[in-house]
């Protein structure tokens, strides 16, 4: 096995992206990103596309082929990856899988996803095709209203409020407001959006106890990575990225089957193979990108990463730990919370957030201590996540 | 799913309980299953008002949630009227949930159950 690096990382705006079909989109996610890696005449050997529903949303399909045709990297190897919402991680896998072997040399990986050319209720029912298409899907169960669920007991369990939750909506469009690429650029506080009689109108219930706030946006956008064998990476650009570790896991696909609901065991185990490969602990991570598709997320998964302890995620929320400025910067990027969550996107868009952070190139919003980030891809709600740690 | 009542599943081998039904056994991946009825009552494990639903149903919201029946078998299902807790004792009927592609489907509808 050899190592690998990210050479270059690269997005679109995330938003509503009206003008631009996936593949325009995904096509300029990669362009930059191959800019970024100074490749100058080096050819790409492989391309591997994360998308999770252009069937479906966009009626397309063969999206990868699509989009080697387009970017003129013909006859490149191209293919599609497709694991719900961790799809964008996944397809980095493969990449570094495909590095490390020794078979291909310079890997393109993009995630792109067009999710708002349908309304609402359609964006909503396409994410709930993640669901047991008997056991859950045909009760009118979204990922938002399992989230609701999951929320109630994890408060129940910890006392976690609503304020705590809210606490995460508010750090983390602070941080998107410094994050060009971000959907969401709106500064919102607590009184606005809990507290004054406005705020069951500005911040309706959407899965009880979950409100608008503690849920990401629908979004459009697409990121991209070049990776390459680490010991060829300089010659691109001197401050390239190491994948130090990865992990991936899966838990059961109905939520109802789990023994204890409260416990993403697929985030644990995922992390804890990551830390593993890259030989480290969860002590010596310095930030993180978490799924925060619903403000619970990023609080449950610190926790399930091993970056708190069960139960404490909420306290280090409170004491400012997980800011931009405190000790473990959780979601610098504004997370999917802020960001947007493109579903296929979300992963690649992670780990090129990440990249900038590690290189220091992350601008008004870069962290104090940035040499080994963790970065958690959550798919279904929780039955396939994918986790990356990264460093100088 | 139709209108006839599904069956939960026991495993042959080690006795764990499923629904719906898989091809291996979560515990210890006997293909051997019996089929098994679900037990009238149940109670709740967590739950959730949902507003935001998905284009096909014409509900303003709609009460979901986890039931543990009271043989062991855990499923999702539709809580009306939706006054309950967690914990709280419902009774299991199998009703028409709504219209897919043209077809009536069915599923658990869960009652809450006056303990007084």
């Amino acid at each position: 096995m050899r190592d690998v690096a990210i050479i270059g990382a690269g997005m679109t705006d995330f938003g509503r992206l009206a003008d631009d079909d996936l593949i325009d989109m995904m096509a300029s996610a990669s362009l930059r990103a191959m800019k970024d890696a100074n490749l100058g005449d080096t050819p790409i050997d492989a391309v591997y596309a994360a998308n999770m529903g252009a069937g479906i949303l966009n009626r397309q399909t063969g999206i990868a082929s699509a989009l080697v045709d387009t970017l003129s990297l013909l006859p490149a190897p191209a293919d599609t990856i497709e694991n719900g919402p961790a799809s964008g991680a996944s397809a980095v896998k493969a990449g570094v899988l495909a590095v490390a072997s020794g078979y291909y040399d310079f890997v393109l990986v993009v995630g792109g996803e067009k999710m708002r050319n349908v309304t609402g209720w359609r964006a909503t029912d396409f994410v709930a095709t993640l669901t047991h298409p008997y056991a859950e899907y045909i009760y009118g169960v979204t990922l938002p209203s399992m989230a609701g669920m999951f929320t109630r007991l994890y408060m129940e369990k910890y006392g976690i409020t609503e304020e705590h939750l809210a606490m995460v909506a508010i750090k983390n469009q602070e941080n998107g407001l410094l994050n060009p690429y971000a959907h969401i650029h709106m500064k919102i506080d607590m009184e606005g959006i809990l507290h004054s009689p406005d705020a069951i109108v500005n911040n309706s219930y959407v899965a009880k106890p979950l409100r608008l706030f503690d849920c990401c946006p629908v979004t459009d956008g697409a990121a991209a990575v070049i990776l390459c064998p680490a010991d060829m990476a300089k010659k691109y650009r001197k401050n390239f990225v190491r994948i130090a570790g990865f992990g991936q896991a899966t838990d059961t696909h109905t939520f109802a089957e789990r023994d204890n609901p409260t416990d993403l065991k697929a985030v644990t185990l995922a992390c804890d193979k990551a830390y593993k490969m890259a030989g480290i602990t969860a002590k010596d991570i310095q930030l993180a990108e978490l799924h925060d598709a619903f403000t619970i997320l990023e609080i449950a998964e610190s926790e399930h990463a091993g970056l708190f302890k069960k139960g404490e995620g909420a306290k280090a929320l409170e004491a400012g730990i997980t800011k931009i400025n405190g000790s473990l910067p959780i979601n610098p990027s504004g997370g999917l919370k802020s960001r947007g969550h493109p579903v296929g996107a979300t992963g690649v868009a992670q780990i090129a957030e990440m990249t900038w952070q590690i290189r220091g190139d992350a601008g008004p919003r870069q962290v104090k201590k940035h040499d080994i980030g963790l970065t958690v891809n959550f798919g279904g709600f929780g039955n396939n996540v994918v986790a990356f740690v990264l460093r100088k | 799913m139709g209108k006839k009542m599904p069956d939960a599943y026991k495993c042959k081998q080690c006795g764990r309980v499923t629904y719906p039904k898989r091809v291996r056994c979560l515990n210890c991946k006997s293909t051997e299953f019996d089929a098994m009825p679900f037990s009238e009552y149940g109670n709740v494990v967590t739950f959730t008002q949902s507003y935001q639903l998905p284009w096909g149903i014409d509900e303003p919201y709609l009460t979901l949630g986890v039931i543990k029946f009271d043989n062991g078998v855990k499923t999702m299902g539709r809580i009306s009227p939706p006054e309950i807790s967690t914990g709280a004792k419902v009774k299991a009927s199998w009703e028409k949930m709504r219209v897919i592609d043209g077809e009536d489907v069915y599923g658990w509808m869960f009652s809450p159950v006056n303990n007084g």
